[in-house]
């Protein structure tokens, strides 16, 4: 037939002006042209009985595949439907949430709480869920170890790439199989899947995450090393040290081996940063009148070429020592690898702690280099998260008003605080005294302890006696109160579950008349009030989400 | 509530899937949030609110609750229909029915859905006056029914009407017939100068022709003929697709010159190739008992595709009853509505109007008799074909009654999903695979819910490629989402 069809298109192509056309040699299909027609007629006859021929014996395009492997059965229980549905409505809210860390802190309580449960998520949902770990993953990991669980056998095996003998893109490179057996990374699956499986043996077993590390070092290619060496952050401790050292050799790792060291107070390498530093850190009497000023002398390149080459191995170039401007930076990167602690032994010795650090504070503030010292000091703050010297640093606003780094500086220190300390500087910034820091430095969530009964019943009383001064959403606008302030997120993400139905209702009752009193838009004066007012509908919208999961979850838990 | 109740027989991919396109519904996403809409509120038949928009006042939008599939109103001016208002109140009604408070439909629902009731009523007993009609046709009756409706409304006008109808088929025919002529002689020049001087051809070569075939009332063949020029861009196997192309065209010219020769339904299918097509109305009250299938229909899914702005929409569906498969063709000019909406994944028990054919495939819905069911049947109860080869037998068959069929649908058992070299193909319990259609975009859905083993599948089938509509899971019938295979 195919014969037939390619004869019938060698007359086609030049036209029957210049070729012939043959007779059918079936003669069912040239019974079926019957009566006299010219070559033209004749050739599409033929046309319109082959064509109708080939296509009824059209032999699909197929092939023989090789068999793929089958996915293992479920071994976790399917998520109820209710907590699916839940699930879809929490997504649903992300395209418009204007507080989307916020939101995606719920998201991966929501995972955790579902996979500590031993649910797994339905098959049609597994694609949608590996996407969301590829997508917000790369900048969160530890989305990516919530959602594993959840995965089930078939995800693991959605995501391995239905094996077959052709290569197939891979699209989901971060996902391994929890239940192999864990004594090696499953390079095997790429570096990201590897990195992945190396952060959550970290975070249950540091000490084993180091020595499957250290085991894999000598085979691993540079580019396998640079993508692994980060998940040390993970359960970063003491031990690390040695083999962090040892990275410092290798030009590639410098640098992040040189930023883990730099949390590590009583390493070598913090060590060998404050001896180059802090020598140069004194307190030199003042001239004209009593007291002393900080003096910071800016560090020079060592002239001895053994001492230039250890210096070169913690990271420091001769390069940047080559200006005054980039000696001053120089200058800020060794004081933040210098422990505050170190900074008050070094200057004030004999004095008491507290007393030093405000001490400290307003030699900083006097200082000519006080952008500098500054900026180490917060640094310094932050790596090796000092929370009575991050304290004293937000306690002092005149910091802040000649502060080159602007609010990012204070909103970066509140998560080195004790949660106790946030709460009371919360609870004073809502009664319109926040100490000269941006009063939503204190709204922000934080890991950690939870909330308790306390601070939420502490918060309600608050709240209610500063409603009673502003009535108004938009009286509390003019106040420069804005709706996280109002109803802050650590509040809604933090407190414990067994509270949120007392916030829940203390939040509305409190709150939600705020809402129902401008419900016509020209209540609103301008777009900012009207953001404000979305702002509080969305921020009682993330507390009722949080309090429906766990409702839930007491149904779930205990369907009797 | 009564709201929440009747949303809820709505899954949430059932109401995603009422969106005209994949715009629309990430717009209406956007829009189901509560501090969007001004006192939403909804009753056991309507949901209505008021939506800020871009104008000084809020956009009223009213959902109609009432039937299987909802209705929807807004004062919005977007053409899509339903506008992302509409979408965004549904969706916030299923979200969060306790947002919305029960009350009383103000006026500007209640007389919406007065209106709509009134129009419904006319319908219903326009189609029931059609539905006793043919049934007195089909049991002899039809002649003395007539002429004592001629009696009662003046025997003069019924006949100079039925003059009037053959005068004008008269006509058509003189005018199609002459249309035809000038077809083959432009058929026969073309193939006597040779099919390779095509691809030099301006496209107006092939346009003048199809306005000649609109003028002879032949939009069928237009269409054919332009999909002549498509071909002959087709890529490396051009010829091929071309002077399949013509053959077509022959066949359906060759067709109508010896029409009354052939069978009524083959008779049927020419005209209806040619484009001399049968309005709904008439359909509706001609068609005799025999066209006529009461069966609980499954929605299997539906194919978008479009030529130039008209847009097509193919819902294909399954009685579950009788096994038969059936076409629902709908068309819309640009961003307007298609009038009807279907649910894929529900089924519905209703009446279908075969339109007549060769191997009828296309229906029209003509009773809704029961309300449509949010989960599709279990797997024992559905008739299915085996394998590749079971479907390229049946298609063979359906070819020889019509040559002209493109698309069937089918449902296949044991098909297992896997991918090679990026794409998806489907292999069945012979172990025979068959590439799907590259526009499918949900073949990790696939894959994951077959986990290497084989799945029941629907699927629409050109002859050539397969396009999966959707799959029984554990969890029932999962229509997949086809808004995106526009342009196939």
């Amino acid at each position: 037939m195919q014969e037939l069809w390619q004869n019938l298109l060698k007359t086609a192509l030049p036209g029957t002006a210049q070729a012939v056309l043959g007779k059918l040699v079936l003669p069912e299909l040239e019974a079926l042209i019957t009566g006299p027609h010219t070559p033209e007629s004749r050739l599409l006859r033929q046309a319109a009985a082959l064509s109708l021929y080939q296509r009824a014996g059209h032999q699909f395009q197929s092939r023989f595949a090789e068999r793929a492997a089958v996915a293992e059965p479920e071994s976790r229980v399917l998520c109820p439907d209710a907590l699916l549905a839940f699930w879809q409505k929490l997504l649903s809210y992300w395209p418009q949430a204007r507080f989307k860390p916020d939101w995606r802190l719920l998201q991966r309580e929501t995972l955790r709480q579902l996979a500590n449960r031993g649910w797994r998520f339905p098959h049609h949902l597994l694609p949608e869920l590996l996407e969301m770990g590829n997508d917000w993953g790369r900048e969160d990991p530890q989305l990516r170890l919530e959602i594993l669980p959840l995965l089930g056998r078939r995800g693991i095996w959605l995501a391995a790439g239905p094996a077959t003998a052709q290569a197939v893109k891979q699209p989901w490179k971060w996902v391994f199989d929890p239940q192999l057996p864990q004594d090696s990374p499953p390079l095997e699956q790429g570096a990201l899947a590897a990195s992945l499986y190396l952060r959550r043996l970290r975070q249950q077993d540091p000490q084993a995450g180091l020595r499957q590390l250290q085991a894999l070092w000598p085979k691993a290619s540079p580019t396998l090393r640079s993508a692994l060496l980060p998940v040390l952050q993970a359960g970063l401790n003491a031990d690390d040290e040695a083999f962090l050292e040892t990275c410092l050799d290798d030009k590639r790792l410098r640098q992040a081996a040189q930023e883990l060291l730099s949390h590590l107070p009583q390493s070598c390498f913090v060590a060998r940063m404050q001896a180059r530093i802090l020598p140069l850190l004194s307190l030199k009497p003042l001239k004209k009148r009593a007291g002393a000023e900080l003096d910071l002398r800016l560090p020079a390149w060592p002239t001895d070429p053994l001492e230039a080459a250890v210096w070169a191995r913690d990271g420091l170039e001769k390069a940047s020592f080559s200006s005054l401007a980039s000696r001053q930076l120089v200058a800020e990167a060794l004081l933040k690898c210098c422990p505050p602690a170190s900074w008050l032994k070094h200057l004030l010795p004999h004095a008491d702690q507290a007393a030093a650090r405000v001490e400290l504070l307003e030699l900083v503030q006097a200082a000519t280099y006080f952008k500098h010292l500054l900026s180490g000091l917060v640094g310094a703050t932050l790596n090796f998260a000092d929370a009575e010297m991050a304290q004293a640093l937000l306690a002092r606003p005149a910091l802040w008003q000649r502060n080159p780094h602007g609010q990012l500086l204070p909103l970066a220190l509140v998560p080195v605080l004790s949660l106790q300390s946030q709460q009371e500087a919360y609870l004073k910034a809502l009664a319109g005294n926040a100490a000269g820091v941006p009063p939503q430095a204190w709204v922000s969530r934080r890991d950690g302890q939870a909330v308790g009964q306390g601070f939420v019943a502490a918060w309600a009383e608050r709240l209610a006696t500063e409603l009673q001064a502003s009535a108004s959403l938009q009286e509390l606008h003019l106040l420069g109160i804005s709706p996280s302030l109002l109803l802050p997120p650590f509040l809604i993400l933090g407190a414990a579950p067994e509270w949120l139905p007392v916030l829940e209702t203390s939040a509305q009752h409190l709150l939600a008349p705020l809402l129902e009193a401008e419900p016509e838009s020209k209540a609103l004066p301008d777009k900012s009030l009207q953001q404000a007012a979305q702002d509080l509908s969305e921020l009682l919208r993330l507390l009722e989400l949080r309090a429906e999961l766990y409702r839930l979850f007491a149904f779930t838990d205990n369907p009797n | 509530m009564n709201t929440m109740l009747l949303t809820h027989n709505l899954s949430l991919a059932q109401i995603e899937a009422l969106a005209p396109d994949a715009a629309s519904l990430k717009a209406g996403k956007g829009l189901a949030l509560p501090h969007k809409w001004l006192n939403p509120a909804g009753s056991s038949e309507a949901l209505w609110g008021e939506c800020a928009g871009s104008g000084a006042k809020p956009y009223r939008t009213q959902v109609d609750l009432r039937e299987p599939n909802p209705a929807f109103k807004c004062s919005c001016p977007s053409r899509k229909f339903p506008c992302k208002h509409g979408l965004g109140l549904i969706l916030l009604a299923a979200h969060e029915p306790k947002v919305l408070s029960v009350a009383e439909p103000p006026d500007w629902v209640s007389e919406w859905l007065q209106l709509r009731s009134e129009r419904q009523q006319k319908a219903e007993s326009k189609k029931k006056q059609a539905l006793t009609e043919a049934q007195l046709r089909a049991d002899g009756l039809a002649d003395s029914a007539s002429s004592s409706d001629s009696v009662l409304s003046g025997a003069p006008a019924k006949a100079g009407s039925k003059t009037s109808e053959a005068e004008k088929e008269r006509k058509r025919h003189a005018n199609l017939q002459a249309g035809l002529e000038e077809l083959k002689l432009w058929l026969e020049d073309l193939v006597r100068r040779g099919l390779a001087h095509l691809p030099a051809e301006n496209i107006s070569y092939f346009e003048q022709m199809a306005a000649r075939m609109v003028d002879a009332q032949a939009p069928g063949l237009a269409r054919r003929v332009r999909n002549l020029a498509a071909c002959v861009q087709a890529g490396s196997n051009w010829a091929e697709k071309t002077l399949e192309q013509l053959g077509l065209i022959q066949l359906l010219v060759q067709g109508y010159e010896r029409l009354d020769q052939l069978d009524p339904g083959l008779q049927a299918e020419i005209k209806n190739q040619l484009g001399w097509t049968l309005s709904q109305e008439t359909l509706l009250q001609s068609a005799p008992a025999k066209d006529r299938s009461l069966d609980n229909w499954l929605i299997l899914g539906q194919v978008f595709s479009s030529d130039e702005r008209l847009r097509v929409r193919r819902t294909w569906l399954l009685g579950l009853r009788s096994g038969r498969y059936a076409l629902l063709l709908d068309f819309a000019f640009a961003a307007s509505p298609f009038k009807q909406l279907w649910t894929p994944g529900q089924s519905l028990e209703a009446e279908l109007v075969w339109f007549p054919g060769s191997w009828p495939l296309r229906g029209l819905v003509s009773l809704v008799q029961g309300e449509q069911l949010p989960r599709g049947p279990a797997l024992a109860e559905l008739p299915c074909f085996e394998s590749w080869q079971d479907l390229r037998r049946q298609r063979a068959q359906a070819l020889a009654a019509n040559p002209w069929l493109e698309h069937q649908a089918a449902c296949l058992a044991d098909l297992t999903p896997h991918l090679q070299l990026d794409s998806l193909w489907l292999e069945d319990s012979q172990g025979v695979s068959l590439p799907v259609w590259p526009g499918f975009e949900q073949s990790w859905l696939l894959l994951a819910l077959s986990g290497g083993q084989p799945l029941r599948l629907s699927l629409e089938s050109d002859g050539e490629r397969i396009f999966p509509l959707g799959v029984w899971s554990e969890q029932g019938y999962l229509a997949f989402n086809s808004l995106e295979s526009g342009g196939r």
